[in-house]
């Protein structure tokens, strides 16, 4: 005769208990402990939205979009050599180990004009301490005073124009494709926007 | 001899072969750790060597030949020569360059710390050798690499060299050149520098008895 094993006599190789109430026990302690950690995080104020921060903030407001801290202070018409330009003047530091171009700062600040939503593109970056020499790249860790200049192709764009809105994007570090290096690119969380007066317009 | 029973030496093996499987995933992590990225396998060639050696790649070698700290530049070769300030210190790297095989067109030129945060050569100075200054082959280009370093991250530097002409530095001969220097070299009067233009040594080989 054909003796079958028990299911008892099996040891368990699970760690969840075989008595239906130590189970029972198991599940109502995990989802205490569950409940009790949303309660706390509720509690605490909740986790933040993604985007809390898109209200347009004063000037003076740090921004830091994880590769460079931007802290837009105010905007101006500048009729300059070549071109008219919409400089902004900004605190501006570099927080990462290589120098980023300068071209790279206009994909993650991005200035339009308002009313109206005209999005100006390509600024140059100068710096106050010698404003005649342009920057082509902004090097690691050294806090600079510095003026954004976008130029304007068209000035009759600034017809009713009263404010700028700067958009900081965070900045996000991708995989490149083959055997290129890892590239810097304009993240879709915007880190904060500023609202600056338009002087000389 | 009696047989052990069945369940008793599986339930004597479970321990062991969760620690098997805890193992095995930490070596995976480990191992890891040693994976090279796939730009990083076609990176620069790089020649390493100190200030005061001649170091050579493929395709050129350069010679450190005078590191200087200032506070300010001068380059005498504007027309109207302006004193530049910096904010931190310049870091002055006199150097000898010279194409072995054919004419160099264009460099990326870094300063690289200790901790691999690396600057870029300040583009102000119309004297200063840059990634776009040419080598003609053979013939030795000595002239003046400039950086704007903030003084508290000037830690034991080394310049970066490499050839770029094909369009990025995909196996780019690179040279790499310790430049012997150190936060201690901050102290004292630094002073200012002038700087005069990259000058090429025609009818000179490298190669010559001296």
């Amino acid at each position: 005769m054909v003796h079958h094993v028990l299911p008892e006599d099996i040891p368990s190789r699970s760690f969840f208990p075989r008595d239906p109430y130590a189970r029972f026990a198991l599940l109502s302690c995990t989802a205490a402990v569950a409940a009790a950690a949303l309660l706390g995080v509720t509690v605490l104020g909740g986790f933040e939205a993604a985007d809390a921060r898109t209200g347009a903030l004063p000037p003076g407001t740090e921004l830091d979009t994880g590769r460079y801290k931007i802290t837009p202070i105010e905007a101006a018409v500048v009729e300059a050599d070549f071109a008219t330009e919409v400089q902004v003047r900004v605190d501006i530091e570099n927080g990462d180990s290589e120098p980023i171009p300068s071209f790279d700062l206009g994909t993650t600040s991005r200035l339009t004009l308002e009313p109206g939503g005209t999005e100006l593109t390509s600024p140059s970056l100068r710096f106050l301490r010698y404003p005649s020499r342009d920057i082509t790249a902004l090097q690691p860790h050294m806090p600079e005073e510095a003026v954004l200049a976008w130029p304007l192709e068209d000035p009759s764009e600034l017809e009713g124009a009263v404010d700028v809105l700067l958009t900081v994007h965070k900045a996000e570090k991708i995989t490149g494709s083959g055997d290129s290096g890892p590239l810097w690119v304009r993240g879709g969380t915007v880190v904060g926007t500023a609202l600056l007066p338009l002087d000389g317009n | 001899m009696t047989p052990r029973p069945r369940g008793a030496s599986r339930s004597h093996r479970a321990p062991l072969r969760f620690l098997l499987c805890l193992v095995l995933v930490v070596a995976t992590l480990v191992l890891q750790r040693f994976q090279v990225a796939d730009h990083e396998v076609v990176g620069p060639i790089t020649s390493s060597g100190e200030h005061g050696e001649v170091v050579a790649t493929d395709e050129f070698t350069v010679e450190v030949t005078d590191v200087r700290l200032a506070d300010t530049v001068t380059d005498t070769a504007h027309l109207e020569p302006e004193t530049v300030e910096a904010n931190g210190v310049w870091v002055l790297v006199g150097a000898s360059v010279t194409a072995t095989r054919s004419p160099i067109r264009a460099t990326r030129v870094e300063l690289e710390m200790a901790d691999g945060t690396t600057y870029s050569e300040s583009t102000w100075f119309q004297s200063a050798i840059s990634g776009s200054t040419e080598f003609a082959t053979a013939l030795p280009t000595h002239g003046t690499f400039v950086f704007e370093v903030p003084e508290d991250r000037l830690d034991s530097p080394s310049l970066l060299l490499t050839h770029t002409d094909r369009g990025g530095a995909r196996l780019a001969a690179q040279a790499s050149v310790d430049l012997g220097i150190d936060a201690d070299d901050l102290e004292g009067e630094r002073g200012g520098a002038e700087l005069a233009e990259p000058e090429t040594r025609l009818g000179e080989s490298t190669d010559a008895p001296a």
